[in-house]
Formats: C-alpha cells, structure tokens, sequence
C-alpha cells in the first residue's frame, strides 16, 4: 500500500517536467528552419510554436519578422539584443531580462526572406486581430490582404464589430467582402458578396472574381449533365488546337495513342526477316508512305498496334465533347462572379476611353497655346520668335521653383499661376526691349536674334537646374480607384506644361 | 675659384644626370593604363566610382612599387555616356596615349562599341560590369557575372522562394537587357510559367515616366498569381521607377523586384525608405563581412571620403587589376598576349570570403548573393552561394547552347561543339 503510494507520488513528480519546454527548447529542437528558413518549410516550424501555447511565441514572432533576433555563435541560443556602443546586450526571449553583453561578431543576425516574412505575418494574424494596438492590427489585416485563406474569414468576422478605427473597419470590411466571396461555403451568402463586388475596380477584387472563375480543360464521351460548364471547346480553334485535343483524349483513354516515327522504324526493324518485312523487300522502305504501308499489313496481322490516321482522329474528335469546366461547382456562384466581373470590366474600359481623351485633351490644348501664341506674335508684330518654346519652359520651371518653397501642392499652383504669366511677361519685355526693338521690319535678323536667345536660355536652364526631367509634383491621389487621378492629371498639366524636359 | 665651382658644379650636374639616367633605364617606358568610363550624362551616376576605384588601385599598386620596376600612369577620359564617342576614344587611348590596359565600360552598348577597335587594335580590355553573355572576346576580361551567375539564380530565387508565378521583365531598351531577357523567357518558359504570365517592356535611358507601366505590372496580378519584377532598368530610369512604385503603394513583400544594375551606389542617391525589402542579385555586396572587404572598405574610405560606398564592378575592378598585375609579373611585360596567355588560371581572393580564377573563356568562377535592400541604402545578404563558373555561351537558347568558349586550348571564343569548328575569332557587333 505505501509502495502504491510512494510509486503514484514519483509518477507525479515525473509528468510536469516533460512538459516545461521553453520557448528557447522548441527553437532549438528545428535550429536549420530558425536560422535559415525557407519559405517552403518554415511553417511546420511555426506551427509548432503557435500549438505550445507559450505567451512568448507572438513577441518571439514579430521580433523574428522584424529581424529583431539573434543567435549567439558559440552556443546557438536565441536572443533578442540591443546596440550598444562596442557590441550587443542581449536579452532573454522568455523572460525579457538583461542576459549580459558580447562583441559585434559573437552574434549574428537572424535575416529572414521576404518569403518567410510573409508566412510568419499568416502565422501572426490570429494573435494580432484583435490586438489593442492599431500599428499590430493593421498589420494582421495587411497580412490577410497579402495571402488569404479560408480560415481566417471567421476570425476577421469576429474582429469587425469591436472596431474602433474607421479607416481600418472601411478595410476589414471589404477584405471579408472579399473573403467571403472566395471562401464562403453558404451559397447565398457568397452570391450576395459578389454582388457587391461589381462596383469596384481594383486589382485584388479582380483577382478574386478571375480566381473564382478559374476553369479546368475536360473532355469525355457527351457533356456532363451535373458539372458547371462555362463553355464549349471546339477543337482545331485558337483555345484548343487539334493535336492537343487528341491527347487530352489519348490521356484519358478514350482513343488510341499516335504511334511516332520512331516507333514505326523500331517496329520494322524488328520484323525484319530474310530482309523483307511483311513481303516487302527492305530496299523499298526507304519513305514514310512505304514504311507506313508496311507497317499497316504488320498491323493487320495484330502484331502491332494499328497507325492512326487523320479520317481516325476526326472521327475521335468529333465523338468526343470538349468543355470548360469551371472549379468552382455551384453555378449560382460563378453566375454572379460572371456578372460582377463584366460589370468591373466594362467599369474598367470606360474609365480608360475617358482617362484616354482626357490625355489627348490636356496634350493637345498645351500645344494649341504654344501655336496660338507663336501664331499671335507674328501676326501681331511680325517677329518669328524661335526662343518661343522656351519661355513655355520658363513657365513650367516657375512652378516647379514655386513648388520647392511651398510644400502644400494647391497653394503652391494657386502661387505659381500668376507668377508664371508675371515671370514670362518681364522676360518679354525685356526680350522686346533690348532686342527685338532695334530689329523690327527686319524678319531675318529678329530669327537670328531670337534662335541665339533660344540656346542661351537652354543651356541657362540646363546649368541652373541641371540635365535632369524635373516633376512637378501631384497631388497625392486616392488609392483603389482609377476614377479621380487622370481628372487631376489633366488640370495640372494643363495648367502649368510640366512636361519642360520637352524643350531641351 | 669660379672655374673650381663652375667645374665641381659642372660634375655634380653630370653625377646627378647619370644616377638619373641610370634610374630611369629601369622603366624604359611608363606603364600606362587606360580608364574608360563616363564621367557625365545618364550612366555617371553608375561609372564614376568605377574611375575612382582605379584611381586608387593604381595609387596603392604605385606606391608598393609599381609594376615591372615603372610606376603606373592613369590615363583617364570621359565618354559621356555616348556609345560611339566610347569606341572614338578607346582609339585614343590606344593609339594617341598607348595605354597597355584598358578597364572601362558599363553598357553592353558601349562594349559593342568599342569591341571592333580594341580587337583591330590587339588592345585588352578589362569589363567588370554584370552583362547578358553571348560573347567571349579574345581582347576583353569579363570580371563582372555572366548571366548564370546573376540573372538565372535570382530567378530561380522567385521561382522557388518566393512562390512568384507571373513576371515583369522590365528593362532600358539595349541589348544587355534584350538579350537577358530572351534567355530569361526561354528559362521561364522551360520551367512551366505560361506565356502569358510573363510581360516583357522596354524603356529608354533616362525614362521618367513610368506611371502606366508600375500600373500594369499590378494589373498583372489580377488573374490572382503572385507578379514579381526582374528588373535590367540601367542608369537613372531606376530614380522615376522605384519613386513610382512607392507612389502606387506597392511594397516589396505585395510585388517582389529583383534589380540586376542596382547596387550601393545607385541607392546613395535614392530616398530608401521606400525601397526596403526589395532585391537585388550580385557577386558581392558592401555588407559581407570579411576581413578581406573590411580592409578594402578602410582603403576606401580613406581615400574617397567616409560616406562613399563600394559595389559589385569595384570588387570586379579590384580583382581585374590584381590579376592584371600579377600577370604581368608573371609575363615580365605589358605586351597583351603574353600578358592573355598569364591570365589564365590566375587565382586571386575576392572580398566575400572566396576565391575568384580566371576561366579559359576569358570568365571568372564567382559566388552568387542576394540581398535585400535596408532602409540604410545597404544590403541584407540572404543568400549566398560557392563559386560558380562563368558560362559566355547560354544552355537556355537553343543556337547558343552548342557553343563553347576556350581561348587557351582551342583557341576559339565561339566554338561549336557540334560541328567541332571554330565560328569566327571576331566577335558579334
């Protein structure tokens, strides 16, 4: 009975240790996929250290992302470390204390590719979602955007309602608009989430309508009656040419293989005796056509497969049904995923022809003025002003001075408008002035005169701001829409040419 | 009295003459070489630390010595980034300054340009720059990577690391970056990526504009695929494409860009805070730590200033000369096939812990390294292979993969192999 007893105590005493691992154990346990990962292997790694538990394991992770964590060289023990003025302090990964200090070569850093990375933020979204801090939670939405999968769509279910951030809600909600509408096993749901989706044309909501709609090439005897169908194939057209159509057949087994040449001369050879084959002497079979009719009488005999001519794989094509069947099996859904993405597309195609004339406008409209405008001084004064491109350059590189001293974008045109009909207007006068003004009535020489001031005022341009094309910059647009940047290209080109490197 | 000095005078003058004279016939003539890179236009912001590397290497050469006896004499001039203002003045220096060496060049299109005179001249021609292949010059040292040191493993790189499965091979529009770009779709192609995941496009030098195309390479990830970005943008298109990326929003872990012509230099130019995490793919970066690129960073820094960077072409620049040098030794002349017929097999150890040769194809054994951009304008190396043999004539083309190269034994830079015969002696123009 004591022996009972006392065996039930040791037995105790046993268990818990096995079970006081570490977070430095579980490391060590895989050191080659912590020291040097790959993106293929490191998540069994991960899985691991998020399955022990330990509350240390999403600091660990977010320190390894950030590449935060060193190995000590003479020991290969992890540790988190901090600069100091000759080497590192290093700092316990579980406890977070001051462990001591070594030189910058008894460690190494932990440099993790952007692969890896990628898979340690999947790995973190389940701790990050509902983090108190916004920098953390964005960064788990960030990593749901990057990769999706299909368990994370109820998580970010979860973490919808007790939002407080606006911009980060806006977010979340369309990326589980978006989830659901790839991942959602409940039909109506799913269909409803691709509803919405047909207003908006960004590039992750057509990756997630074309991935939907993604199909598989089949063929078979008839068209199946249960399976989704998007299309039917025809062969010999630019989807499916005929020779690939027979061997999707051969592979399946509904038709004999082609036999290659080779295989025919083999054949032959093969059955060479007396140096005929099948009665015809060997000397003759030296074309196709002979060898393939030898070889035919050699098939009649059953000795070899028969050739497959081209009546045979007509026929074979024309029995068979080719079809596009998309992966995804309920039709409801592909349905709506089908209309959601014409609707993007024409969306798309619509906002490129007015992108499109918008362009045409703006370009055409700064060179309307610079032809008025020549056309205006030799109507008017009768000179032929060659340095004419150049005061539009002087007026393109007003704004963008003005720009250099006021950061704000529309202070800054509002600014540079006038200044730059005041600049051009006192190089003009000035122009008129000292030159033109002895020149009138002498076209010639006014040409002369103005061409000279036309690559002085290059070269002084080229030595004051350089070689370089300058932008003008714009103001910052909005992302996800395509709608409201080429309106605002436009405006500012035209308003102040800033396409300068032109003139050069 | 007068006559006594005027004739100790006289003697002393005629000593001195005579010691000098008899110095001087140890270096019957100065050793001259030869710098070619421009010092202005689009390409200065890649070639002008590549000037002053060699300024250096010459500057320490001469002072342990000089090479044969003489001190070394940089010629340097400045091709303006005009490609056949390039070959105008390699025929200057060959001809007018008689430069025994010249180390020079950065685009494949100045090196096409200046290919017909050094090899109607017999000059030697030391290029330390990363180029597409396809050519084995009997008068050039190629010290920068050959394609299947650079290009093929950054790709193999995306393609298994990375899981990227559609590309943009975005590149200036010159043949480094066309013909790179054949062997890469060939490559793509032969490892199953679908035609129409890959996007190929061409810019000039100096494009600024790259607003539709950064959109485009997004909109390639609309059919739900990872897009990544194998970058031959050469020159200062590089400033408007990576500033258009970051305008976009498109981070390094949404669209992976591998960039082949961007290395520490280009980036001292660049605001980096945008670029982090991006790639780039070389035989040697500023932030391998050996003993060996320590001391050559302190050489550095001692001579240039404390905030310049070094890079891949001056590592290759560095071992060029070191070679050169000790082939010259080993020759005991400057004339250019002896000086050929020392190269070969010539070891000399390279700054990240190895040891480059000079291959019979006129090509180095280099190891591979990726790295990843910092937010310092450094790089994080993430991966680094052994030394790997430069390859002038690709397997991933078809007409190419016949060829071979070896100058010592065969005496041929396009031999085909199948045909056993020698092509031609002369390069492709």
């Amino acid at each position: 009975m004591l022996r009972a007893i006392l065996l039930a105590f040791g037995l105790c005493l046993c268990v818990p240790v096995a079970q006081a691992q570490t977070l430095q154990d579980l490391l060590q346990a895989d050191l080659e996929a912590i020291a040097d990962p790959s993106r293929r292997t490191v998540g069994e790694v991960l899985d691991v250290l998020v399955a022990s538990g330990l509350p240390e394991v999403p600091v660990f992770l977010e320190r390894w992302r950030e590449k935060l964590v060193f190995q000590r060289a003479a020991d290969g023990l992890f540790f988190y470390a901090v600069e100091t003025d000759d080497g590192y302090s290093l700092i316990d990964i579980t406890t977070g204390a001051e462990v001591g200090t070594v030189g910058p070569r008894d460690v190494t850093a932990l440099l993790p590719n952007a692969g890896v990375r990628g898979v340690i933020g999947t790995a973190l979204i389940e701790f990050q979602l509902m983090d108190p801090d916004l920098v953390r939670r964005t960064a788990a939405v960030d990593a749901i955007a990057r990769s999706p999968e299909p368990e994370m769509l109820e998580p970010l279910r979860g973490a919808i309602p007790d939002e407080s951030d606006p911009d980060l809600l806006t977010r979340k909600i369309r990326l589980e608009r978006l989830l659901s509408a790839r991942f959602e096993t409940d039909s109506a749901t799913r269909v409803a989430a691709l509803q919405t989706l047909a207003t908006d044309m960004s590039v992750d909501v057509r990756a997630v309508l074309n991935t939907v709609l993604s199909t598989d090439m089949r063929a078979g005897p008839a068209l199946p009656d249960d399976a989704n169908i998007a299309g039917l194939v025809t062969p010999g057209s630019n989807a499916l040419s005929r020779e690939a159509a027979y061997q999707m057949l051969v592979e399946a087994e509904l038709a004999p293989a082609l036999i290659p040449v080779d295989a025919i001369k083999a054949a032959l050879i093969a059955a060479v005796t007396d140096g005929q084959v099948g009665g015809v002497p060997v000397a003759t079979l030296d074309t196709d056509a002979a060898r393939a009719a030898a070889y035919e009488t050699l098939a009649a005999t059953g000795a070899v497969p028969p050739l497959v001519t081209d009546t045979d794989i007509d026929a074979s094509l024309a029995a068979h049904a080719f079809w596009l069947e998309y992966r995804e099996a309920d039709a409801a859904v592909t349905d709506a995923a089908a209309l959601a993405l014409a609707s993007v597309g024409t969306r798309v195609a619509a906002y490129q022809v007015a992108d499109l004339t918008l362009d045409a406008l703006s370009l055409a409209s700064i060179y309307f003025l610079a032809a008025i405008g020549l056309a205006i001084t030799f109507g008017v004064m009768g000179v032929i002003n060659m340095a004419h491109g150049e005061f539009i350059m002087m007026g393109a590189y007003t704004g963008y001075v003005v720009q250099l001293f006021i950061p704000d974008y529309t202070i800054s045109l509002i600014v540079a408008l006038p200044l730059a009909f005041a600049v051009t207007f006192g190089a003009g006068v000035s122009m008129e002035r000292l030159v033109i003004r002895h020149l009138y009535h002498r076209p010639l020489e006014t040409l002369l005169a103005t061409f000279g001031i036309s690559i002085a005022l290059q070269q002084l341009a080229k030595n004051i701001f350089g070689t370089q094309a300058r932008r003008r910059a714009r103001s910052p647009r909005p992302t996800g829409s395509a709608g409201h940047g080429p309106i605002m290209t436009c405006w500012g080109s035209a308003i102040s040419a800033s396409r300068s490197s032109c003139w050069r | 009295m007068t006559n006594k000095m005027t004739l100790t005078a006289l003697s002393a003058a005629t000593f001195l003459a005579g010691t000098g004279a008899a110095l001087a016939q140890d270096c019957a003539e100065p050793i001259r070489v030869g710098v070619l890179h421009s010092l202005s236009g689009s390409m200065a912001i890649s070639e002008t630390t590549l000037k002053d590397v060699m300024l250096m290497l010459i500057e320490t050469q001469n002072a342990a010595g000089g090479l044969l006896g003489c001190q070394i004499e940089p010629v340097v001039v400045d091709p303006a980034s005009d490609w056949p203002l390039f070959a105008e003045k390699a025929c200057e220096l060959l001809t007018v300054n008689e430069v025994d060496v010249i180390f020079g060049n950065w685009t494949s299109v100045s090196r096409k340009s200046v290919l017909p005179v050094i090899e109607e001249l017999n000059g030697l021609l030391f290029y330390p720059v990363q180029y597409e292949g396809e050519e084995s010059s009997r008068n050039v040292f190629y010290t920068g990577a050959a394609p299947n040191q650079q290009a093929i493993p950054a790709v193999d790189y995306f393609l298994e690391e990375l899981g990227v499965e559609s590309f943009a091979l975005l590149g200036t529009d010159y043949v480094y970056p066309r013909t790179t770009n054949n062997i890469l779709e060939a490559y793509l192609l032969a490892a199953g990526i679908p035609p129409e995941n890959i996007f190929v496009n061409y810019t000039p030098f100096g494009h600024s504009d790259w607003a539709t195309i950064v959109s485009d390479v997004v909109a390639l990830g609309a059919g739900g695929q990872q897009v990544g970005v194998i970058s031959t943008i050469n020159g200062d298109a590089n400033v408007g494409f990576y500033k258009e990326l970051a305008a976009q929003g498109v981070s390094a872990e949404d669209i992976p860009v591998v960039a082949f012509s961007v290395g520490e230099e280009e980036l001292s130019g660049l605001d980096t805070s945008e670029l982090v995490g991006h790639l780039a793919a070389w035989n040697y970066f500023m932030s391998a730590d050996t003993p060996e690129n320590a001391a050559f960073i302190e050489q550095w820094h001692a001579f240039a200033g404390p905030t310049r960077v070094t890079n891949d072409p001056m590592e290759a620049h560095y071992i060029g000369f070191n070679m050169w040098v000790n082939a010259v030794t080993a020759a005991g002349t400057t004339d250019v096939d002896a000086v050929r017929a020392a190269m070969y097999g010539q070891e000399f150890p390279n700054l990240t812990g190895g040891t480059a040769v000079m291959l019979p194809n006129h090509h180095l054994a280099k190891p591979v390294l990726i790295g990843e951009i910092r937010a310092d304008g450094q790089f994080d190396i993430i991966s680094q292979t052994g030394e790997v043999d430069g390859d002038a004539w690709t397997d991933f083309l078809p007409e190419s993969a016949v060829l071979t190269s070896d100058w010592k034994d065969l005496g041929c830079g396009m031999y085909n192999t199948e045909t056993a015969t020698c092509v031609q002696l002369t390069s492709n123009y």
